[in-house]
């Protein structure tokens, strides 16, 4: 019978060293707690490797940003107290780490347009999950929403796959900015202007109602 | 620190890459250093971080091998020192050999009681 490491650790590594390191687990056949506490190291490694510190800094101040400015016009007593403040930092921070979880799972052999646009999609999804019992709903909402199209142009000009140059060939990394289509970028343009257009007219409505 | 400088771990991973020649990839690496930090155990998680970050600085340079039978048909992932790998490992050698030179000398030349267990 052949002995390897379980499902689910053949899961949990992230797919552009899942070859190798799983090739290397069945080799050294060692308990449950060695292969998780390999997997452990192999995704910090792959955060590290895929992660710019200045990228994820900016992404990071461009949805506090963004959350302060929605709660300052709708809700400014958020603003008003430190626990309040608090709150407003947590759905960024939950967005950050999936966006980081994201870029670490992202097989690089694949090239798709819709890569970022995935990765903001998942960070938004949990930024709403986490600040849904600290946040007021239309606050979490359109601000996460707000945040979410600042996210997209940061990423489309920073792709995670700069970060991991060492590993991969340099036309990885333009791939990812030109290989949108003229169709499919006018029809991701004209999704991001209703998307923003959507989310004025909801502010306002509810700032006059 | 500048990023051509190693630390202590990194210089046995390089070590057991030059040392290991065309058979370096993750198991023998780690089983390598392992031999060479004994008594000290050695996961093969960190291995893995430091070809990672010994690649990141420009010391290493891995490929994939074609898949064998043994590792459930799967791809080794081997590594080679890459020029700045070597001067970095013939410096970081250089200072232990300066270092343990000052330590006989202060000694009186006679032979340190710490005297380090050679790997098997």
């Amino acid at each position: 019978m052949e002995s390897g490491p379980p499902k689910i650790i053949q899961v949990l590594i992230p797919p552009a060293c899942r070859e190798e390191v799983l090739g290397d687990l069945q080799e050294e056949s060692a308990g449950l707690g060695k292969f998780l506490h390999t997997v452990v190291c192999v995704v910090i490694s792959r955060v590290r490797r895929t992660s710019d510190p200045v990228v994820v800094l900016m992404e990071a101040l461009a949805l506090y940003t963004a959350f302060v400015v929605v709660a300052s016009w709708i809700d400014r007593a958020l603003l008003l107290d430190p626990a309040g403040l608090l709150a407003l930092a947590a759905p960024p921070a939950a967005m950050i780490v999936t966006l980081m979880l994201v870029d670490a799972y992202n097989d690089p052999k694949r090239v798709s347009p819709y890569k970022p646009l995935a990765g903001v999609v998942a960070g938004a999804a949990l930024a709403i999950a986490a600040g849904m019992p600290l946040l007021p709903r239309p606050v979490l909402l359109i601000a996460t929403g707000f945040g979410a199209l600042l996210m997209l142009p940061i990423r489309l000009t920073f792709p995670s796959e700069r970060a991991q140059a060492a590993k991969i060939p340099a036309d990885w990394q333009k791939l990812e900015l030109f290989s949108l289509g003229r169709f499919a970028k006018g029809i991701t343009a004209g999704v991001l202007f209703a998307l923003l257009a959507l989310i004025v007219f909801a502010a306002y409505d509810l700032r006059t109602r | 620190m500048g990023s051509d400088s190693v630390g202590q771990f990194e210089q046995m991973v390089l070590t057991a890459i030059l040392s290991l020649r065309d058979d370096a990839y993750g198991v023998s690496i780690h089983q390598k250093v392992q031999q060479l930090a004994a008594p000290r155990d050695v996961s093969l998680g960190a291995v893995y971080v430091t070809l990672d970050r010994l690649e990141d600085k420009g010391m290493v340079r891995s490929w994939l091998t074609e898949p064998t039978p043994e590792r459930g048909g799967r791809a080794k992932r081997c590594y080679q020192l890459e020029a700045l790998g070597e001067r970095a490992l013939q410096e970081s050698a250089a200072t232990a050999r300066r270092i343990w030179e000052t330590v006989q000398e202060a000694l009186g030349g006679r032979r340190p009681k710490w005297n380090p267990v050679r790997p098997k």
